[in-house]
């Protein structure tokens, strides 16, 4: 299989994802830099006692230890700021992928060549992925070389595995948005609808963890698949991944079949 | 399968409620240059469009170079070359990479096809395709459906956007193609566009094919608008008496008139007085479609 139009959907995103990197070594740093001042103050380990459950649920991933190396990084990157970041980048990538195409017009002229729209769809996907993972690799490095410089004591193994649920986070949404656009066209209603479902993720898992009717239904939310388990301190959830990626696997192949099925727009 | 190089039967296509074309039954020839005439919104692109496969038939089916549009479409779109009717290319890059990442994804093309085609159609491949003109766009696209010499060409209003200069050029690679064999599908919404290449036209109208005929024998039946100014008196007698003209009207010294078929009685007739200027302009679509059809549904 050729990969022009993955390559070509780089080259038209290298400068976004350049500035989108410089971002999240920016925040994540800053973020990381504030560690031994927090640390260091008495009153802030305990801020979070007086904080309704809901909240530390939503913001901080259920707990806001702020003197622990884990319960720092999991409140102040992993929790909220950096899926935010990974994913309202990944889903506007993935609903310009086919959906954007089709607004600018020049899906017609891609798909007049000898294109199959399956083979179109995957490079697509492919060159989304392969944005999400240079991203990822932006926060990941920041966060090792942050921590070890402000004395934040954490394995890698443990970095790896919590930026690795983002980025599979980041990737489902993105494939979700990329599948909507091929299916049906607008670049907005694709982006709305993956923020959507994205946004209902998020609630389902963080009210999960303070309303004890929806604990049960936690685990269909991909947010606590990819993040809700405890990567920082537990390592890789390998199941939840694997589920992660077959989600994903599903929004790609809607995605294919969508776009197969219909008529492209001039 | 027939050996035409495309044939529908057919070939419908609505959009919701709103019928895009309804039962063209068309068949193009090897090797020939076939017109498509229509006036805007007729339903020349969705037909072009239905043979690519960018979009899905309602009913009725299309073959392009025998090969099935719908089930063989990479085929089909492997062995044509197609300028879309509204092109909008691919941004950021400048012409080169835009015509070679099309040509890429075709799996390349010849060498220097890119720059001799630029060359003749004096594009200018370093300039970043959204800094183009219409009509540099334009070259960029035509250089897309050319390049990979392609057995069928299928252009959707090529000349739109072009000075007559670089149309001239169009018409003149048009012409070699199919000198060499190949086929070409074009389209456009006025006869002068298709006249001096197009060996046959069809006549979409409101989404039906409602003609197919000779150039020659379309021309001669054409009614052209005749504009005369005299430099001194003009005729006394009344030119509605030769053959062909009719509609004869004189207004503050300047005849009008229509001719139908050559105009030669006509410029012998007028030759006896001092013709200071004569215009004639190319007959409007529809006034072919009266022209031909008028008559016959007459009776």
């Amino acid at each position: 299989m050729r990969a022009e139009v993955a390559f070509q959907a780089l080259r038209e995103r290298r400068r976004a994802l350049l500035w989108w990197g410089l971002g999240v070594v920016a925040l994540v740093g800053l973020n990381i830099a504030f560690y031994p001042s927090v640390r260091d103050s008495a009153g802030l380990a305990d801020y979070s006692k007086d904080l309704p459950k809901a909240l530390r649920a939503l913001f901080a991933g259920g707990e806001i230890n702020l003197v622990s190396a884990t319960g720092y990084l999991n409140s102040q990157v992993f929790a909220l700021m950096a899926p935010l970041i990974l994913l309202v980048f990944s889903i506007g990538a993935g609903a310009t992928a086919v959906a954007g195409e089709e607004e600018r017009g020049t899906l017609d002229l891609l798909l007049a060549q000898p294109l199959e729209r399956a083979d179109f769809v995957l490079q697509k996907f492919a060159a989304l992925s392969a944005s999400v993972l240079a991203l990822t690799l932006g926060l990941l490095v920041t966060v090792a070389v942050g921590s070890r410089l402000v004395d934040l004591e954490i394995g890698f193994g443990k970095l790896v595995a919590a930026s690795g649920g983002v980025a599979l986070l980041a990737l489902l949404f993105g494939a979700l948005a990329l599948a909507v656009g091929a299916a049906r066209p607008g670049r907005g209603r694709a982006a709305a609808v993956a923020a959507a479902v994205a946004a209902a993720s998020w609630m389902l898992d963080g009210l999960g963890q303070a309303v004890d009717a929806l604990d049960p239904w936690r685990p269909l939310s991909p947010y606590y698949q990819a993040l809700g388990t405890s990567p920082l301190s537990d390592g890789v959830p390998w199941a939840s991944w694997a589920l992660l990626v077959a989600l994903t696997a599903l929004c790609v192949g809607a995605g294919v079949v969508g776009l197969r099925r219909r008529d492209v727009r001039q | 399968m027939s050996d035409a190089a495309i044939e529908t039967r057919d070939l419908t296509k609505f959009y919701g409620q709103s019928r895009g074309i309804e039962g063209i039954d068309l068949r193009v020839e090897r090797g020939e240059v076939f017109g498509f005439l229509g006036p805007n919104g007729a339903g020349k692109t969705t037909t072009i469009r239905l043979l690519l496969d960018l979009i899905r038939a309602t009913r009725g089916t299309a073959a392009v170079c025998n090969c099935d549009s719908r089930a063989q479409s990479l085929e089909v779109r492997r062995r044509t070359g197609y300028l879309p009717g509204e092109l909008r290319l691919p941004g950021r890059l400048s012409a080169r990479d835009c015509l070679e990442y099309l040509a890429h994804i075709r799996g390349g093309v010849a060498r220097n096809q890119i720059e001799e085609l630029s060359d003749r159609l004096g594009l200018e491949l370093d300039r970043t395709v959204d800094d183009l003109s219409k009509g540099n766009k334009e070259k960029v696209g035509v250089v897309a459906a050319f390049m990979h010499d392609p057995e069928l060409l299928i252009l959707d209003e090529p000349t739109s956007g072009l000075d007559p200069l670089r149309q001239e050029d169009v018409q003149e690679l048009i012409r070699e193609r199919s000198a060499a064999g190949r086929t070409v599908f074009l389209s456009s919404h006025a006869l002068d566009q298709v006249e001096h290449v197009a060996g046959r036209v069809g006549i979409i109208k409101e989404g039906r094919l409602i003609s197919v005929e000779e150039i020659s024998a379309l021309k001669r039946r054409a009614l052209r608008h005749v504009e005369i100014r005299f430099a001194g008196a003009g005729p006394s007698e009344d030119l509605s008496r030769i053959p062909g003209v009719r509609d004869v009207s004189v207004k503050d010294g300047v005849v009008r008139l229509r001719v139908e078929g050559p105009m030669d009685a006509l410029v012998k007739e007028l030759a006896r007085y001092p013709v200071q200027t004569l215009t004639s302009e190319e007959p409007e679509l529809d006034e072919i479609f009266l022209a031909f059809y008028g008559r016959s549904h007459a009776g």
